[in-house]
């Protein structure tokens, strides 16, 4: 899966899953706010990242989340070292 | 007069001296001492918790239907079951445990019946009925798993309630939900069990509403969104007193949601927790222990 994929996969299910526009997810729009998310979603967000890649999000992952870009950058560097250590 | 639509602050009643005086008299001179001081300390209950009784006489005449006698009656004998509990607490963790009748038949049942499937963890779902944490000791092995998520004002009260071996295993709702929230997830992850209560919440938390009891009362979302999101078994779980010091110990499965529905996986499992919320109030409606006004008709109105 290559980065832009992993991207559009994460885009898909937050449109899909958090009626989010998506016209309104842009690299550098703050995450929380443009989705208007609150801690309960967060949790959601935590299983259905589990369900499509396969990672586990800590609390420590969130607190250096601000935009879109800084959480696509979590999920693929996750995802690289799942990868790493599963070789 | 108080008010009466005053919701939930976080905090339980109880003072030092009057515990302390109760904790006496069932170590050293017997329960049944215990029982028959309850007797004018419930009486006086009546006119010095104001909010909560008008919250009772809400309960009883509206939601119960209940005469002006009976539910003057029934409000002075609400305090009594709820001080009798309270009793039953302390004299269980003294270990007058002998003492007590517990339906250990339906905790076996139940235990045989669940543990195969129980592999992916479970939510138990409970309320403010009766003596929640009596029955844990009964439950064996299956009560090490057992994890409490509680207000942490009421955590720190729960010191003098539950062992140093449960206290461990208490999740508290701190200032951070993300904390406690990926704590629960991670427990149910290993396997492990969730009891958290489904009828109260505070100001500023999610809720949803729906008619219980003939009216419109809002419940916290939490525990229902998140049973449904982490996909695991949720258990409606009440234990409540009998007479002859017996306890009795209600286990509802809880039907899986339909994900295909119109209604929210979270208000179907709501739906199911009311239906057997209600069967059990209908039984023992003395043993209802929210005593703040549950049907706030102005804080529904506002969310409508």
């Amino acid at each position: 899966m290559t980065d832009q994929e992993i991207i559009n996969k994460i885009n898909e299910v937050l449109v899909s899953e958090f009626e989010a526009d998506p016209t309104e997810i842009k690299p550098e729009a703050p995450l929380l706010q443009t989705m208007q998310i609150d801690s309960l979603d967060l949790v959601d967000v935590v299983v259905l990242i589990d369900k499509n890649f396969g990672i586990i999000l800590t609390e420590t992952d969130f607190t250096e989340l601000k935009t879109f870009q800084t959480f696509y950058d979590l999920i693929i560097r996750k995802i690289r070292e799942k990868e790493t250590s599963e070789k | 007069m108080a008010e009466p639509h005053q919701k939930w602050s976080g905090k339980s009643r109880g003072g030092y001296w009057g515990n302390l005086c109760f904790f006496w008299l069932i170590k050293y001179i017997g329960l049944w001492s215990a029982y028959l001081l309850l007797w004018p300390v419930a009486l006086y209950f009546i006119p010095a918790a104001p909010a909560a009784t008008v919250a009772l006489w809400d309960y009883y005449r509206r939601s119960l239907h209940c005469g002006k006698l009976a539910s003057m009656l029934n409000i002075y004998l609400h305090y009594y079951r709820f001080g009798q509990i309270l009793i039953d607490k302390i004299a269980l963790n003294e270990g007058m445990t002998p003492q007590y009748r517990f339906n250990t038949d339906e905790v076996d049942e139940f235990l045989k019946k669940f543990i195969p499937i129980s592999s992916k963890g479970a939510i138990f779902i409970g309320a403010h009925i009766g003596n929640w944490e009596s029955g844990s000791h009964l439950f064996g092995d299956f009560a090490n798993k057992m994890h409490f998520v509680m207000f942490r004002n009421q955590a720190n009260q729960k010191h003098t309630d539950y062992s140093p071996n449960t206290l461990s295993r208490i999740i508290s709702l701190s200032e951070n939900p993300l904390d406690y929230l990926l704590k629960i997830k991670s427990t149910l992850d290993q396997g492990e069990f969730i009891c958290i209560q489904g009828d109260r919440y505070i100001q500023g938390q999610r809720t949803l509403s729906a008619n219980f009891m003939g009216r419109e009362a809002l419940f916290p979302q939490g525990p229902f969104h998140l049973s449904a999101r982490f996909r695991v078994p949720v258990i409606f779980y009440f234990a409540t007193r009998h007479p002859h010091k017996t306890y009795r110990f209600n286990f509802r499965v809880a039907e899986p949601v339909q994900t295909n529905s119109h209604v929210s996986p979270a208000l179907q499992l709501l739906h199911q927790y009311i239906t057997a919320l209600e069967e059990i109030l209908s039984q023992t409606p003395q043993q209802w222990f929210n005593f703040y006004c549950f049907w706030d008709s102005a804080a529904i109105s506002q969310i409508k």
